[in-house]
């Protein structure tokens, strides 16, 4: 075991620019390259308090891994990887690939519509369509939706994502288009999906679960990039609605799965490991493979159940506004996931196994992964804030190809353990907070409204204004709540 | 939110952890161990229960599902994971939690029980995973003791 604990302190953060701190390769023998932190120096305190930065110098250690390992400014610890972390690692150098690295929630993202219709012309009507969206739309834990699959239908799923739901009438092909990888990886293998988590999936297409899955009706408060704003449909003052979930219990699953296959091989070999939920396998090995492709099949449901609860949003939206109301997809984004990218490395490119949890994709302009519509000025990033501040759109940037990977964060970052927001928060006060500052409040407890209260995560705002400066990702749009709905 | 019981017949209790939850189960002998480490696995989800009755005091006598749990690992608290992941994988196909059950073997590496399911409206946090972060099973002084870290 590697881990000698020493203690983390302010001194080993050493500043390479003003919002970006690195831990040396000298800090612990087994680490394999540098960490780097995303954060500005006030932030340092953050990371002495939780097991986050002591998490990423562990990532460092991952086999293949190259450049760094990264944390995100929305970094917080989990388990294995911190939230808001990074790694890529060589395929053709004994890369490996560490179900640790992608999360419980496989391809938990964030999918983004807009309505045309201004704030001003929907207000009158804001309060019907947040209930008529939490009565039409499952959420809670154990939540079931109204399509009920055989685990034939449940395989077609993970083979064809979004595209087996427009099969099944939910959505439109142009939806597609706007998806990260058009909602679809085409080497998930449904064969290599536990019957288990098969059976997990037969009730739960097309609903939103718990925690801090939501869903939103939002107004475009201000512009900052006038030209992205107007390629992904944005104009200030206009409705958004977000939708924040992923792949339900099959993903659970699936993860729980592969975890449990790959400790046994540990557990055999002796491998030595800083952290058990770092376990990983080579990516090429047979077990990678059988992962990666289960992994894939997970990612594959999370679009369907985006595009179902999108397919439902609609329905919902041209109910309240009439039938003709344009409700169009901007962007479906992943920030639970591994991807096979090709990146430069040392002046060369490198075919890389890309982990990201807790983290997003936000590729600059030209790369070929980005739908053509947007390909000119790069990705969409979807950042949700919390439910009582902001949420933003970014735009990947040439730069943050170079910088990270291309990768940005995936929100505000938790700084608050569930359980410390519940003793600090009234959910009932806090429902009245949110409507006297006009935000309409559809939820099944106030529980769950006080575990997800604005003051549990970090401020939105100083996360993203790191992300701009770091050129990791640039400012287009930021979104206000103006009703939000979710179970648990 | 489940309170710790008194110190000498406490159950488990709940860590604070920023983004996930933490638990410490304890048990004078392993089977119980392994019983209050599922029986505090799903009070910490909060149901909300169909029936209101005692169901929760005698979960084995009063619940009409049972499910039979054979699993072998490589150690024991790599077994304490896996009984627990098949006991949410249960859990969310049938719509019950599972506050108590019978241990018909234990050893280091093998399980054969019977979880008794009780029907539950919902849950209030979901579990996604048994993780092997921070996870360890001791024996001291009489009383064993698990620590374990759920993914929510």
């Amino acid at each position: 075991m590697p881990d000698e604990r020493r203690k983390i302190s302010r001194q080993d953060f050493v500043k390479i620019e003003d919002y970006l701190y690195e831990i040396p390769k000298t800090f612990r023998a087994d680490m394999r390259v540098p960490a780097r932190f995303f954060i500005r120096e006030s932030m340092i305190k953050d990371m002495l308090t939780d097991s986050a930065a002591w998490q990423l110098i562990n990532v460092t250690t991952l086999p293949g891994i190259k450049g760094y390992a990264f944390a995100m400014p929305d970094v917080h610890q989990g388990y294995g990887f911190p939230i808001g972390g990074v790694a890529a690692t060589a395929i053709a150098e004994g890369g490996v690939i560490s179900p640790g690295g992608i999360g419980y929630d496989i391809n938990c993202g964030v999918r983004l519509l807009t309505i045309d219709i201004s704030l001003a012309d929907a207000q009158p009507y804001l309060s019907d369509l947040a209930t008529k969206l939490f009565d039409e739309i499952p959420s809670g834990v154990g939540s079931s939706g109204r399509l009920k699959c055989s685990i034939k239908e449940i395989d077609k799923i993970l083979a064809k994502g979004a595209h087996q739901a427009l099969k099944l009438g939910y959505g439109t092909d142009r939806d597609l288009i706007f998806c990260e990888d058009e909602g679809k990886l085409d080497n998930a293998d449904p064969s290599v999906v536990s019957d288990q988590a098969k059976m997990r999936g037969t009730d739960q297409l097309g609903t939103l679960g718990s925690g801090n899955h939501f869903l939103e009706v939002q107004v475009v408060d201000e512009i900052f990039d006038d030209q992205a704003a107007s390629t992904f449909g944005l104009h200030k003052g206009m409705l958004t609605i977000m939708i924040h979930c992923g792949s339900r219990g099959i993903g659970h699953q699936i993860c729980t799965d592969y975890v449990r296959m790959m400790m046994q091989e540990v557990v055999r070999h002796h491998y030595l490991l800083p952290d058990r939920e770092l376990v990983y396998t080579p990516f090429l090995s047979p077990s990678g493979q059988n992962y990666f492709a289960a992994m894939s099949a997970a990612a594959n449901y999370a679009w369907a159940n985006r595009h179902i609860i999108a397919h439902g949003v609609r329905k919902c939206c041209q109910k309240i506004f009439g039938k003709d109301t344009p409700v169009n997809l901007v962007y479906d984004i992943s920030h639970n996931i591994g991807k096979q990218e090709q990146h430069m490395v040392d002046d060369r490119l490198v075919d890389l196994l890309v982990h990201r949890k807790g983290a997003t994709r936000a590729f600059g302009p030209g790369r070929p992964e980005i739908c053509a519509p947007y390909r000119s000025v790069g990705q969409p990033v979807l950042v949700p804030g919390t439910m009582g501040t902001a949420s933003y759109v970014l735009v990947g940037t040439a730069a943050s190809m170079e910088i990270a990977y291309g990768s940005s964060c995936h929100g505000a970052g938790r700084k608050m353990s569930r359980i410390k927001a519940r003793e600090n928060v009234r959910g009932s006060q806090l429902r009245t907070q949110l409507e006297s500052q006009g935000i309409i409040v559809r939820s099944d407890t106030n529980v769950g409204l006080a575990e997800e209260a604005p003051m549990a995560y970090k401020d939105v705002e100083k996360v993203v204004q790191i992300i701009h400066d770091a050129h990791l990702a640039h400012k287009v749009a930021r979104l206000k709540p103006v009703a939000v709905i979710k179970g648990g | 939110m489940v309170k710790d019981r008194s110190s000498s017949t406490q159950e488990f209790e709940l860590i604070s952890h920023t983004a996930d939850m933490k638990m410490r189960a304890y048990g004078r002998t392993d089977k119980e161990l392994f019983v209050h480490a599922l029986r505090g696995m799903f009070l910490l989800t909060e149901p909300v229960f169909v029936d209101d009755a005692d169901t929760q005091k005698d979960a084995c006598n009063h619940s009409k599902q049972h499910h039979d749990i054979i699993i072998s690992a490589a150690n024991q608290e790599l077994l304490l994971v896996d009984f627990l992941s098949y006991a949410l994988y249960l859990s969310d196909v049938h719509n019950e939690i599972y506050l108590d059950a019978r241990i018909h073997q234990l050893n280091e590496t093998n399980i054969k029980a019977s979880v008794c399911g009780i029907q539950i409206k919902r849950c209030t946090i979901e579990i996604k995973a048994v993780t092997y972060h921070d996870l360890s099973i001791t024996y001291k002084n009489g009383r064993w003791q698990a620590t374990m870290v759920f993914d929510i």
